[in-house]
């Protein structure tokens, strides 16, 4: 028989992101509802996640740079169990690897959809889902046809 | 023939399966106790000690700790390997390195969890694990690991055109498999009904697509050849190692199709290289599977299935006992057990025991030569190994 994997978590707390040194102006400008990415000054290449120096050519001289959000899905699953306690009322849930249009690729979740009409390259843009004074997620949505 | 031979001497297990009620310390203990009466050998003898560390208490010096748990009385070469799933694949590469280099003669491999039996406890194995897994941009948005290998399954399942019947013959092998190993956690036999109608965990992959989650602990002893041939034991030689690495988060992969299955391949390549064997030498091989889908990557990154064929491969019962490439002859973590940390070591212990022989209508018939490919941080990491019963 199946274990049960009811309780998965014995925190009450939602997981969230703690920015740092480098990521910091991506996290301040998700609260500001700006999706901004570093780009390399030197080879001209977008980073996601912020890392400290360039994944191409290891530069440090980096842009923070806004980008249009504005992407596709590249793989997604609904997630029937709750990673954790918190997530207990949210599944199913959609979770989505997003290809930007700058070429990063992102995990996240796609909303505002019932998660069985996402499919695989539907057009997506970000949406930003304020949790606190701290942090604001970027999501995503289907852009509408 | 080589006079560098390295050869796995001994093999234990402990407690695998279900709820061992204990933690990975008691299980390795257990573990090496096995392996040690299993090669004839006491702790004295050993002068080298690998250790996979256990998800649930894992430490910084992780192998120091364990060897003054086991009373080791002296060592000369201590370590952990940190490779996630692959780790305890790695291990005997590494175990072969140090050997071969003079660092130590006789390298003990202690790998355990206790993940199954700390559902509920605490902070959980879901949990511990996700801190494998990135804070910042994965975990708020809240995948499990095997979330992580859905995506990839969904891309494969996409870009091929698997239909999910087809797909659910790797369970139902595995299931096989694993109903004639008295061990398997799950020996109950199924269909591709009961795969399809099992409940959904992450799509496209429900509960029968998915591993088990156990408790166990694995040991081996690795030597080299010529202690290995005054030994209790058949030596069984690690003929070939290979290895690829790439990204820590999957979805940094540039592509999830070519690139993994190029990972893959880089991996086997070097290990049959070194072997000097192709697929054809083959008798049977090995996948570490957390999903079904690392079963279908593996045989085409090892070449014995084309691009996007893997799925077709393995129907009509070609990779049970029995058929063209018997694959995970024990079940897998599909069906056998998947404790964590010792999760793919079940698979070399398998292997061992295969070209040991002997394993009465679980054995392969002929079995000389196996490969093993162990997978880790969802298919971004990989080690093969080449074993066989005889030097080459």
């Amino acid at each position: 028989m199946p274990m049960d994997l009811e309780v998965v978590a014995t925190s009450q707390d939602r997981p969230l992101p703690t920015p740092n040194s480098f990521s910091k102006p991506f996290w301040e400008g998700t609260k500001r509802h700006e999706l901004v990415l570093q780009k390399c000054n030197d080879c001209g290449t977008f980073r996601y996640y912020p890392r400290p120096r360039c994944p191409q050519c290891l530069s440090a001289n980096t842009e923070w740079t806004k980008v249009s959000g504005r992407g596709t899905v590249y793989s997604y699953t609904i997630v029937h169990r709750p990673l954790a306690r918190w997530f207990k009322d949210k599944v199913p849930l959609l979770c989505a690897v997003i290809e930007l249009d700058e070429g990063v690729r992102m995990m996240s979740n796609v909303e505002n959809v019932d998660p069985y009409a996402v499919t695989i390259g539907m057009p997506v843009q970000v949406i930003y889902d304020d949790v606190n004074d701290e942090i604001t997620l970027p999501k995503f949505e289907p852009v509408p046809a | 023939m080589r006079d560098d031979d390295i050869a796995i001497v001994g093999i234990g297990e402990a407690r695998v399966g279900r709820d061992a009620g204990c933690t990975s310390w008691e299980l390795h203990a257990e573990a090496v106790e096995t392996a040690l009466d299993d090669a004839g050998l006491s702790l004295r003898d050993v002068d080298g000690l690998l250790s996979c560390p256990s998800t649930m208490d894992d430490h910084a010096r992780h192998h120091v700790l364990l060897a003054e748990h086991l009373g080791m009385p002296w060592k000369r070469y201590t370590d952990s390997s940190r490779v996630g799933g692959a780790s305890s694949t790695s291990a005997v590469r590494d175990a072969a390195n140090i050997i071969r280099a003079g660092l130590a003669e006789v390298v003990l491999i202690s790998c355990a969890d206790s993940q199954r039996s700390t559902i509920g406890r605490g902070d959980t194995p879901v949990v511990k694990m996700a801190h494998y897994h990135s804070l910042d941009y994965e975990i708020p948005y809240g995948p499990m690991i095997i979330s992580l290998y859905a995506l990839i399954a969904q891309r494969w399942m996409h870009e091929y055109g698997w239909a999910p019947e087809k797909v659910a013959e790797v369970a139902v092998s595995q299931r096989y498999n694993a109903s004639l190993h008295p061990g398997a956690q799950e020996r109950t036999p199924i269909t591709i009904e009961d795969v399809l109608n099992s409940r959904p965990i992450t799509d496209p992959l429900r509960m029968l697509n998915c591993s088990l989650i156990s408790d166990g602990g694995t040991a081996l002893i690795v030597t080299t050849g010529e202690r290995a041939r005054s030994l209790k034991q058949k030596p069984v030689y690690v003929l070939g190692m290979g290895n690829a690495y790439s990204y820590y988060f999957c979805w940094n992969l540039p592509d999830y199709t070519d690139y993994i299955r190029m990972l893959v391949q880089t991996s086997a390549d070097s290990a049959f290289a070194q072997a000097g064997v192709s697929q054809n030498d083959i008798d049977l091989a090995f996948v570490g599977d957390p999903a079904d889908i690392c079963t279908l990557v593996g045989l085409e990154g090892m070449g014995f299935a084309k691009a996007g064929e893997g799925v077709d491969f393995v129907q009509g019962g070609r990779i049970r006992v029995g058929g063209d490439l018997p694959v995970n002859t024990h079940g897998g973590n599909l069906s056998y057990a998947h404790p964590g940390a010792p999760g793919q070591h079940l698979h070399v212990i398998e292997a061992v025991r295969q070209l040991r022989g002997g394993l009465g209508d679980r054995q392969v018939r002929d079995a000389k030569i196996a490969a093993v490919h162990g997978d880790a941080g969802v298919l971004t990491s990989h080690c093969t190994l080449i074993l066989g019963n005889d030097r080459r």
